[in-house]
């Protein structure tokens, strides 16, 4: 089996007092679109920044195409693009010249390649850099890293202040790299995103790995939520193993249920003479929320959580799309 | 023009500008009083007055400081003349920087959005920010106005000192009201900035040509027009209201400019740059020169204007120092020395070369700037190597030393060469004697290389340790320091060349420590985080 993408393994970072990584583990294999998420300090970009030698580990080991991340961070770059979480810009420079500058500092960039990114983004290159907005400044960022040549992609919540249309464009890029068997690695606190590309991710929390695997692997750790509809009553649900948050109308009754408990529950559904179910996944917010809803449980269990989390999920997971 | 709830956005700006406001006030008010119990110490004696405004009365130091006006030079006519056009010069700037921050620097950061927002007049921010510079102009214009008399140094008198400050004032006010309309022209805000800037430094040149050979071209600008103020002498009012009456028409013109124009955008059109990165611009190297091009090429023009107007000097000195125990004192001339021009050159090159330091420090320290601004993430997540960049800045570093003091030894030979008319210093001369103290520049770029790797919130320590060795290099002598006081610095451990003679072994151990600060700094940055 040839090496891991990306390999850390008990990965520890303090800044002072302040714990950012207390043993993060993470495998990326080659070709995948990974996906890491996390609310805001949780240590994705901590996490990114000692992958790419930019910080020291206190203790642990990053690797990346087998290669130590802090000892050949220069050899690992040449075969690496990365779009920082925060770009700051020289404001003299246009951003043309700083995508040039970027670029270069690789040695192996596609002019032809550059040129229609710019356009596809939308985005003006004879501007200097203390005039464009966020949005703008990450599309600098991006112009700079897809238009090289990479072996893997880490990009640090690229889509901040992108507007919808541009997130498309962002989209399709990585579909593209994706296509051509190259490895991706998304940081972002945004579900929707990494729903959307991702085939693996993992969820970091306060520094900590609090969950990893495919989107359906990780599914089977919440409930479906059911709408069942039915001549009987429908109130014997409660006695139920695995049902949750039950609501019971007459007629129908809503609930949320443990995948491992379905059967009994159809049977005695069925038993009811059901006429209509309606069984809906969890989305990735639910997920995340299941882990995050609850702070005192999500970090040990995070099936354990058990507070009436669906509508606060989706309240609180409200994508905040544009911004500047 | 709608100004609705003006008021109430001054007093915003006053409570956001509380502690940037008052260091600027306190900033200004001390440059313009401290010196004043200074300088009855440089020249006592009439006579020493008289050779004194003789040598004040040299092209080149009218030029750098200011016309040389009235009869007898008095002390307060002195003080005037080496401080009215600097002061007037400082005032400018904070007048450009506080219209600039608060017009288009609020609006690029998205504050004055909010405001206009709410019930606030278009021209509200304008107004109440012209108000705002009235006050910041005004009370420092009065309180140095006041101080200055206190410290009751001869012919410095209150009427002499209140026309001084009001002038000050008067041409602050100018500049602020010239900012207001480049602010509505220009398309960002550094462009601002710098545009005001540069049509103050333009003035400050014009003035200098005029005041040496062209009064009315002088009098066309600012700095020129206050000099007529003749502060101790004729006490003249009519240039400060002349230049209150041009600040007033200028601020209308710019709040009528400001009635059409967009938030956020200038009536110029951004002007669009390079759309691609010139050759230069590539690698580590490149970027550390792009990074630090600006601030080398305006130091190295400084040293060199500086080092020329000491050149030109010259002529008059020697026979200056002869009748000068002070000087004789700062320059370190034991009375009777057959060779007057050796000291001087040494001293006055020691001086060049502690301000040729200053760039050298600030092309190291941009590299810790950087990484303080977030810049250096991106750079090294491509494959940019620690070391390259870091000893790519050693090397610009090592460099700018190298240009400062030829620079330095150019500027004041040929200039110097050209004032004296007889026994003209040798150029050769001069350069070796800017070389000798090159290793020093290096040395303190050396340190804060090591700073740079292994304490990089200690940059202060460079900046302190370099104004230590100027007040040893300038004072040093007037004091009767100990000798190994003086070793304590750089500049002190090399010979005094060429009064001293030349020795090899402190110049070489120089580059070599030089050299070992700029390693050991490697050492730290490539095993640190970078933050
Ligand atoms: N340079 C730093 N100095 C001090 N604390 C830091 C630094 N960088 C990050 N932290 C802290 O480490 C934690 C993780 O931050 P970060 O990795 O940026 O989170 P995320 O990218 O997931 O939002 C936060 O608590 C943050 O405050
Ligand atoms: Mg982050």
């Amino acid at each position: 089996m040839p090496d891991a993408t990306i390999a850390i393994t008990g990965l520890k970072k303090a800044f002072g007092r302040v714990q950012a990584l207390d043993g993060v583990d993470l495998t990326v294999q080659p070709g995948e679109i990974y996906g890491f998420i996390g609310p805001n300090g949780a240590g994705k970009s901590t996490t990114i920044r000692v992958a790419l030698g930019i910080l020291k580990a206190d203790a642990g080991r990053a690797a990346i195409f087998g290669q130590d991340a802090w000892r050949d961070a220069v050899a690992i770059h040449h075969r690496l693009s990365y779009v920082p979480g925060d770009v700051n810009l020289w404001p003299n420079l246009t951003g043309g010249e700083v995508i040039d500058l970027l670029v270069r500092l690789k040695k192996n960039g596609d002019r032809q390649y550059r040129r229609e990114l710019i356009e596809r983004f939308e985005f003006d290159p004879s501007k200097k850099c203390d005039t464009y907005s966020k949005g703008n400044r990450q599309k600098v960022a991006l112009v700079a890293a897809f238009s090289t040549d990479a072996d893997l992609y880490i990009l640090d919540e690229p889509t901040s202040g992108l507007d919808p249309l541009m997130e498309l464009v962002f989209r399709d890029c990585v579909r593209k790299v994706a296509a051509e068997g190259k490895t991706v690695f998304l940081s972002s606190h945004i579900l929707s995103e990494v729903e959307q590309l991702c085939d693996r991710l993992s969820i970091i929390r306060q520094g900590r790995i609090v969950d990893t695997g495919s989107l359906r692997e990780m599914q089977h750790l919440t409930r479906n939520q059911v709408h069942a509809e039915a001549p009987q009553p429908l109130s014997g649900l409660a006695g139920l193993p695995g049902v949750h948050d039950l609501e019971v109308k007459p007629g129908e009754a809503t609930f949320r249920l443990d995948n491992a408990q379905t059967a009994t529950v159809m049977g005695y559904l069925a038993a009811q003479g059901v006429t209509r179910v309606v069984s809906t996944p969890p989305t990735l917010e639910e997920l995340f929320m299941s882990h995050y809803g609850d702070a005192a449980d999500a970090a040990g269990s995070p099936t354990a959580a058990t507070a009436a989390v669906p509508d606060a999920a989706r309240l609180a997971t409200q994508r905040p799309t544009t911004q500047g | 023009m709608d100004t609705t709830n003006w008021t109430k956005l001054l007093r915003l700006a006053l409570r956001r500008d509380r502690v940037y406001l008052t260091c600027w006030i306190v900033g200004l008010v001390a440059l313009g009083t401290l010196f004043v119990p200074i300088f009855p110490q440089v020249a006592g004696s009439e006579a020493e007055m008289a050779t004194l405004g003789e040598m004040m009365n040299n092209p080149a130091m009218v030029a750098m400081c200011g016309l040389r006006y009235g009869g007898d030079y008095t002390m307060a006519i002195m003080y005037t003349q080496m401080m009215l056009v600097w002061m007037a010069l400082a005032f400018a700037a904070m007048s450009i920087l506080l219209v600039a921050r608060h017009t288009r620097g609020d609006e690029e950061a998205g504050r004055l959005e909010v405001l206009r927002s709410l019930p606030v007049g278009r021209s509200a921010n304008l107004l109440a920010v012209a108000v705002l510079a009235v006050i910041a102009n005004a009370i420092p214009a009065a309180l140095i106005g006041l101080i200055m008399p206190v410290f009751q140094v001869d012919t410095i008198d209150l009427p002499g000192s209140l026309v001084s400050g009001a002038a000050l004032g008067a041409c602050g006010l100018v500049f602020a009201a010239f900012t207001l309309i480049v602010a509505q022209v220009m398309p960002s805000s550094r462009g601002t900035t710098g545009v005001a800037m540069a049509a103050m430094g333009v003035a400050y040149l014009v003035r200098a040509y005029g005041d040496v050979s062209a009064p009315n071209v002088a009098l066309a600008t600012p700095f020129g027009l206050i000099e007529k103020t003749e502060p101790f002498y004729t006490n003249a009012y009519w240039p400060v209201w002349v230049s209150l009456g041009a600040a007033v028409i200028l601020g209308a013109v710019g709040l009528w400019l400001n009635r059409a124009r967009d938030l956020g955008l200038g009536l110029l059109p951004q002007r669009p740059g390079r759309a691609h990165a010139p050759r230069l611009l590539g690698g580590e190297l490149g970027l550390g020169w792009r990074l630090i091009r600006g601030t080398l090429i305006a130091w190295a023009a400084t040293v060199f204007v500086v080092a020329a107007a000491y050149g030109s000097v010259m002529g008059d000195m020697a026979g200056f120092i002869e009748s000068s125990e002070v000087y004789q004192q700062l320059m370190q001339v034991t009375p009777g020395q057959a060779d007057l021009v050796s000291p001087i050159v040494a001293t006055l090159q020691l001086i060049m070369a502690i301000i040729g330091a200053v760039p050298v420090i600030l092309a190291v320290n941009r590299l810790a700037g950087e990484e303080k601004k977030g810049r250096l993430d991106q750079v090294y997540g491509t494959a940019a190597s620690r070391r390259r960049l870091f000893l790519g800045h050693a090397l610009l570093a090592g460099l700018a030393a190298v240009v400062m003091q030829l620079l330095a030894g150019l500027g004041f030979g040929l200039i110097a060469r050209s004032a004296m008319k007889t026994n003209p210093v040798d150029l050769g001369l001069v350069l070796r004697v800017a070389a000798n103290y090159w290793p020093a520049l290096l040395a303190f770029g050396g340190l804060a290389l090591c700073l740079v790797g292994w304490a990089k919130r200690a940059a202060a320590v460079t900046w302190a340790y370099l104004v230590a060795a100027f007040l040893l290099a300038y004072l040093g002598g007037m004091l009767d320091l100990p000798r190994w006081a003086g070793r304590l610095t750089p500049f002190g451990l090399l010979q005094r060349y060429p009064v001293e003679a030349f020795s090899l072994w402190p110049w070489l151990g120089l580059v070599v420590a030089a050299v070992a600060l700029a390693w050991a700094g490697l050492v730290g940055y490539r095993r640190r985080d970078i933050t």
